[in-house]
């Protein structure tokens, strides 16, 4: 089996496959496009794949039995709702079936300093999960390092299990977090809560890079590519 | 004699437009310098637009003004129907006077017009009696066939408005105004939006019979409507 070698530390396909979670986020993304992403993912040995609000129910169906969890990414990508309304669209991704939640963060009102709406929204998250794995994007190139480390402080205070560095949404959003971004998270937190980089990631090199910062995992719309660099996905 | 921003003409003129402030990472203070400067100029947009989070906020600022629009699962028009629901009902809470809604557009681009038309009927039938809903189609990811068959859905579902992107970088064309117009006539009232900056372009959408444009430059358009009036060059509609 090939290996790939980063910073002393020897990948095998299937160890990277296991910190990978697989996205489609497009907005004309089509039953086909789901179909393929969790098939993928199974084929990979790929334990999650990210979908809209809209491809829940479908993706649930098509994943059962095959050990291939649905998150829902909720709030995307605007995050721009009042956090009542947020919670609601969380309770509405369970009932369509998602096994997991991320949930952006409203970042103009956290950068208003209103963090109590900021903690208002992440409980609701924590809540309305339902002890189901969350994680709140941050999109941390908005944010000063004071700013980062103060949302990551309140979603681990709130019981949020993931930080998610980046919308990765063009065009319109923000540039994607970066590998020294990561470490000044991982700096920050410890092993406190996960952390798990997203963005533009679609090699192998920049998703071990991000794994060798200290993400837990790494979100990339090119999962398949990234693994096939290493070799083919046969499953 | 030169027409100035106080003329009526120049204010009706203004009328035309939807503006606001929009965006991931816009604060309340942006929001409030901006809808000062909105109300020192005297125009009257058409609406203010702004995001869900900032909806009460801005309709105190405004304070009956000026009419207040919150898009619907914008940008992507990625949430369930459900989700749509909730969000609208948020919005007549709120008193929201109007709403763009994003539709479904894996369904559009997968051919599901069932689904878009049951979308638009569903939420025309609750909400339109309180809150004007136009329905974006975002037809720059669209072929023409599937503009044509997206606005014929959201007219059987009882849509009458229809906004022609979202505006999020994607832009709207002449030629797709022009499409809608060749196919149905006048029977939709269509919003550009997206990429307008310029005057010319908007005497090209209201040559094509709109009257609702979504532009984030309005100020500089206007002004150069202003200079085009008092120079006496360029087109005139």
């Amino acid at each position: 089996m090939s290996a790939l070698k980063q910073a002393g530390k020897s990948w095998t396909q299937e160890e990277l496959a296991r910190r990978l979670d697989y996205a489609n986020l497009q907005v004309d993304a089509r039953e086909s496009d789901i179909r393929l992403l969790c098939l993928e993912a199974e084929r990979c040995g790929i334990p999650t794949v990210w979908v809209n609000p809209v491809n829940v129910a479908l993706a649930s169906t098509i994943a059962r039995g095959t050990g291939v969890k649905i998150a829902s990414v909720v709030s995307y990508p605007v995050g721009a709702y009042p956090p009542e309304i947020k919670e609601l669209e969380v309770l509405d991704a369970v009932e369509q079936g998602a096994d997991e939640i991320v949930m952006l963060m409203a970042v103009g009102v956290f950068l208003d300093g209103s963090h109590d709406q900021t903690r208002r929204e992440m409980d609701g998250l924590v809540r309305a999960a339902d002890g189901r794995p969350t994680g709140i994007i941050i999109e941390v190139t908005a944010l000063s390092n004071e700013q980062t480390i103060c949302a990551c402080e309140m979603a681990i205070e709130v019981g949020i299990d993931a930080i998610v560095t980046s919308t990765g949404f063009r065009p319109g959003g923000f540039p994607d977090a970066t590998a020294a971004d990561v470490e000044r998270i991982a700096a920050a937190t410890g092993a406190r809560i996960d952390i798990v980089a997203s963005g533009d990631i679609v090699s192998a090199n920049h998703t071990l890079a991000m794994l060798e910062a200290g993400a837990a995992r790494v979100c990339t719309p090119a999962a398949r590519a990234v693994l096939e660099e290493l070799e083919p996905c046969t499953g | 004699m030169p027409i100035t921003r106080d003329c009526k003409e120049v204010r009706d003129f203004a009328a035309l437009f939807h503006y606001g402030t929009l965006g991931i990472a816009k604060t309340a203070q942006d929001l409030r310098a901006d809808i000062e400067r909105v109300l020192e100029s005297g125009y009257a947009f058409k609406a203010y637009n702004v995001d869900m989070v900032r909806a009460r906020l801005t309709k105190e600022l405004l304070d009956g003004k000026m009419r207040l629009h919150v898009p619907t699962s914008y940008p992507l028009g990625n949430l369930t129907l459900k989700k749509k629901q909730i969000d609208l009902a948020y919005c007549l809470k709120v008193g929201v006077d109007e709403s763009c809604v994003c539709l479904n557009y894996g369904a559009i681009v997968s051919h599901r017009y069932d689904l878009v038309e049951h979308e638009v009927r569903t939420l025309v039938d609750e909400f339109e009696a309180s809150i004007e809903l136009a329905f974006v189609i975002q037809a720059t990811l669209l072929n023409d066939c599937e503009i044509i068959d997206a606005c014929r859905a959201i007219g059987h579902g009882g849509g009458t408005r229809i906004k022609l992107n979202t505006g999020y970088s994607w832009g709207t064309s002449p030629e797709e105004v022009a499409l809608i117009r060749r196919v149905f006539g006048h029977a939709f009232d269509l919003h550009p939006s997206g990429n307008i900056t310029t005057l010319k372009q908007v005497d090209e959408f209201l040559a094509l019979g709109v009257n609702n444009i979504h532009s984030l430059a309005v100020f500089e358009i206007v002004d150069e409507y202003i200079a085009r009036r008092n120079t006496g060059m360029g087109s005139e509609q």
